[in-house]
């Protein structure tokens, strides 16, 4: 009896002692390996505005530095992956006013308490608030950028088309005459002489290029045609293809593993698509309705036409496609150059789809891998999630666009990035970690105080 | 006195929870059935047939009381998101919970016997990183406890000598908190959002014990469906304070500090089939088939009074399929009053492959268990030690693109103690 008492504790005892855990993996967390590090020590890149880190209208070292080849550096451990960063507020389109970068004021205007949808204020940082800025002759944020001895690693400019990678060799020596071409190959004075963006990658050797172009050879045409500038229509598909076809030859000519990207459908960005084609109550922010209680449809604007951001400042300022009599109305027409008409529209439409066509057939004759940008942005439509978190192509709350309405946010950035990764892991045998999408979330994050909540 | 008694069970019993069986249920009522994988149905003779089968109250005599716990401590672990990397290793916090059961019956005469049962046949509690070390999966769940407490009074009525059928009633009362991280995206800010809610429901259960010979029994027992309606629960939306007050005033505008919010949840029913036989009077095998009806839980729908980043409702889909257990388990006697159990069972998951989230990591699992009594006088001692295997669960078609791995175990003991007279 006793023995049985004592052999019941001592079995119990023995069942409760033992317990079970998970027994950790070796490797908890994905690290390069040799292969891995010597495919991206020598990163260069090549393209136009999202390869350079352009955003909110300008590009700035605020931005710069979540460029998506950036990010794709910083998870491929490139050593030392130099971009042309610019000071505050950096040089962009509204540099010719004065202004740098654009910054959100107000998700909801607290000035017109009374509208309905909320009315965000962007605003473009003025030069003058900020007089240690010397946009012509000191841009970079510092002597050591501009003075780098060797060719930036990111070799992308805002505004150039096609050709200009391998032939432009400044602003005047170029076909888009981009104002940002001279900052990023610093040719004037090189005592290697003047170099294209290709000529000055060519030179380092690189192992692995990226090359992203074609979208400002359709972009630029679709924002400023009909404007005072050179922009008559999209580079032609004859031109595309035979430019497209000698810059995949050079760049195969160095021996790095290139990948290629397409061009997304600009059309679906929210700078064509979120100034309304009604007359609107800036009181309400409303469509303001007429004597039969129905909206007024703006002039100088068509079914099945689009309009661009700018049209919104006209209307404010000028009054422009307002009737005479409503508002603030001038009774003209919005400038031409804000409204894409239908031909524009087909015109930028046929440009993309055959420009894609091109890069596919060209890249695939020279066994170069392109990521397919197209659909990635078309999925915006109905939301990207990663790690729980959706992404749209909503301007201010999806996340992706940033407030041009057509560059991706750091964010935005960081998705491209992977998918970018995802293609060189594919087609050049190596396993690089993506960018951890919410420890970025949480880099971004402005200084903080304490916690607010209810009690 | 009875106050104090059953506020201090209550105080036991919502001490958070556990998650086993398949889904959220918890078949683990019993330190006694524990040991034997749960296989008890067509046995049910002690008082914890209160939870297994209220038919086999029948076979008693006189008062039974029995209380009981069980110590459960889980470690589960997520490897991904496989779209940012394939190797990142992610433990949840280990968790430790002490769930208990309760359970008295009385016979009156031959025919009529009555019984009362407090216990907890659902629960989930799963936590990931902290507020020192967000997890990767912060924007989908961080914090995630769900109960439902059964207060059980059954009748117990023996047709025939070999057939005893009975019934009960359940008033259900539920508790759910849901944590989460939220990302103000205009402003790039991270925030929490705490969801807190109660519900009271109510159900039934139908069984019936058969022996058909002397070394036979057949158990059947169901259980219903229990709609529960959390009206008045309580949503909470925090941010840290930035230094620019703009900020500060849009996060308050866009996310509401406290507001109420709404949702309703169908626990699902079960069904237990058991076939025991008493191969001698030291030793008897039982097998069980376990049904749960998880179908019924298609989604999950919060409905906020005030709008939260301009939404009053937030739809998660669940779709949850039907599914069921297979149990086995053996109670050998060494002497009258000294039993050894053993028992397997394996259990199919209920949550298809596009639909498996870190607050509910869920999978096939292996169950094995073993446990000893000692009966001595009045008093009856039962402990169990049961090991969950969860086969690793690799998830390819999540409906959240949040591809990776789900591994996990948990090791549970039991105790559980009787008294009649």
């Amino acid at each position: 009896m006793f023995f049985k008492n004592i052999l019941f504790v001592l079995l119990s005892g023995a069942l409760f002692l033992s317990s079970c855990t998970l027994q950790t993996p070796e490797i908890t967390k994905s690290g390069l390996s040799t292969n891995d590090k010597m495919l991206f020590s020598r990163f260069m890149a090549l393209g136009d505005n999202i390869v350079a880190g352009y955003q909110n209208a300008a590009l700035t070292e605020k931005h710069q530095k979540y460029s998506f080849v950036a990010l794709m550096a910083r998870q491929g451990a490139t050593p030392d992956f130099k971009q042309p960063l610019l000071a505050y507020p950096g040089l962009g389109s509204e540099s010719y006013g004065g202004y740098g970068t654009l910054e959100l004021r107000y998700l909801d205007n607290p000035n017109t308490p009374h509208t309905i949808n909320p009315d965000p204020i962007v605003y473009a940082v003025p030069f003058s608030d900020y007089p240690d800025f010397d946009p012509e002759n000191m841009p970079y944020v510092s002597t050591d950028i501009m003075n780098y001895p060797f060719p930036y690693n990111n070799l992308g400019i805002p505004g150039i088309f096609v050709d200009d990678v391998y032939k432009a060799k400044s602003k005047l020596k170029s076909r888009s005459h981009s104002g940002l071409i001279d900052v990023v190959l610093r040719n004037a004075g090189n005592p290697y002489g003047e170099m294209s963006p290709f000529a000055q990658a060519k030179l380092f050797q690189p192992s692995l290029l990226v090359c992203w172009v074609g979208m400002y050879d359709v972009l630029g045409y679709a924002q400023f045609s009909g404007g005072g500038q050179s922009f008559s229509e999209p580079t032609s598909d004859e031109d595309f293809a035979t430019y497209y076809a000698a810059l995949m030859d050079s760049l195969k000519s160095t021996r790095a593993a290139v990948v290629a990207g397409n061009i997304p459908d600009i059309l679906d960005m929210p700078y064509f698509n979120i100034v309304p084609h009604v007359v609107i109550d800036t009181v309400t922010n409303t469509p303001y309705l007429d004597a039969n209680q129905q909206p007024i449809p703006l002039i100088g604007v068509h079914d099945g036409d689009k309009l661009l951001m700018p049209a919104r400042l006209a209307m404010k300022r000028d009054g422009d496609g307002i009737p005479a009599g409503v508002l603030n109305g001038s009774g003209d027409p919005i400038p031409e150059d804000m409204v894409l008409d239908a031909d524009e529209i087909s015109m930028v439409e046929n440009a993309i789809g055959n420009y894609n066509t091109i890069i596919d057939s060209v890249c695939s004759q020279r066994k170069i891998p392109v990521v397919d940008m197209y659909s990635f942005f078309k999925q915006l439509q109905s939301g990207i999630e990663v790690a729980g978190q959706t992404f749209t192509d909503s301007y201010l709350s999806g996340g992706f666009y940033s407030l041009d309405g057509i560059h991706p946010t750091d964010l935005g950035n960081a998705l491209i990035a992977n998918q970018w990764l995802e293609m060189v892991n594919s087609k050049f045998r190596v396993s690089i970690p993506g960018v951890d999408i919410p420890a970025l979330m949480s880099e971004l994050q402005p200084l903080m105080a304490g916690t607010i909540s209810a009690q | 006195m009875y106050k104090f008694f059953t506020r201090s069970l209550l105080a036991v019993f919502l001490l958070t929870s556990f998650l086993f069986g398949s889904g959220f249920s918890i078949y683990e009522q019993n330190a006694r059935a524990t040991a034997m994988a749960g296989a008890f149905v067509a046995q049910a003779n002690d008082a914890g047939a209160v939870f297994y089968n209220p038919a086999g109250l029948s076979t008693l005599h006189g008062f039974h009381l029995l209380l009981g716990t069980t110590a459960i401590a889980t470690d589960f672990a997520f490897t991904g998101p496989a779209d940012i990397d394939n190797n990142l290793y992610n433990e949840a916090k280990k968790g430790l919970f002490f769930p208990s059961h309760f359970y008295a019956s009385y016979r009156f005469d031959r025919k009529l016997s009555l019984g009362f049962g407090l216990f907890a046949p659902f629960g989930l509690t799963s936590q990931w990183g902290d507020d020192q070390h967000p997890w990767i999966g912060r924007t989908l769940t961080t914090r995630t406890s769900l109960q439902a407490i059964y207060y059980n009074p059954v009748v117990s009525y023996r047709l025939f000598d070999h057939l005893s059928l009975a019934a009960g009633l359940a008033l259900v009362q539920s508790h759910v908190e849901l944590d989460k991280d939220l990302y103000f995206v205009p402003r790039n800010l991270y925030g929490k959002s705490q969801l807190k809610a109660d519900a009271t429901g109510w159900a039934f259960n139908l069984a019936f014990l058969y022996r058909p010979i002397q070394r036979l029994s057949i158990g059947i027992h169901y259980r219903s469906t229990v709609k529960l309606k959390f009206k008045d629960g309580e949503a909470t939306f925090s941010f840290p304070v930035a230094d620019d007050t703009t900020i500060n005033r849009e996060v308050n505008t866009y996310f509401p500090s406290k507001t109420r919010g709404s949702s309703e949840l169908t626990l699902p029913s079960m069904l237990s089939l058991g076939l025991a036989y008493h191969y001698s009077e030291n030793l008897t095998f039982e097998l069980d088939y376990l049904l749960t009806a998880w179908h019924v839980y298609d989604k999950l729908a919060i409905h906020f009074q005030d709008p939260v980043a301009g939404q009053n409702e937030v739809v998660s889909l669940r779709n949850y399929e039907d599914s069921y257990s297979i149990r086995f388990g053996l109670e050998y006697k060494v002497t009258p009053s000294f039993a050894t159990r053993f028992g397997y069972a394996w259990d199919r998951h209920a949550v298809p492959n596009a639909y498996v989230e870190p607050s509910l990591p869920e999978g096939n699992r292996h169950n094995y268990t073993m446990g000893l009594g000692y009966a001595w006088h009045h008093l009856t001692v039962d402990t169990a030690i049961h090991i969950l295997l969860q086969d690793d669960r690799e998830i390819t078609r999540s409906a959240q693109n949040f591809n990776g791995k789900y591994s996990g175990l948990a090791t549970i003991y039991s105790l559980s103690i009787g008294y009649s007279f």
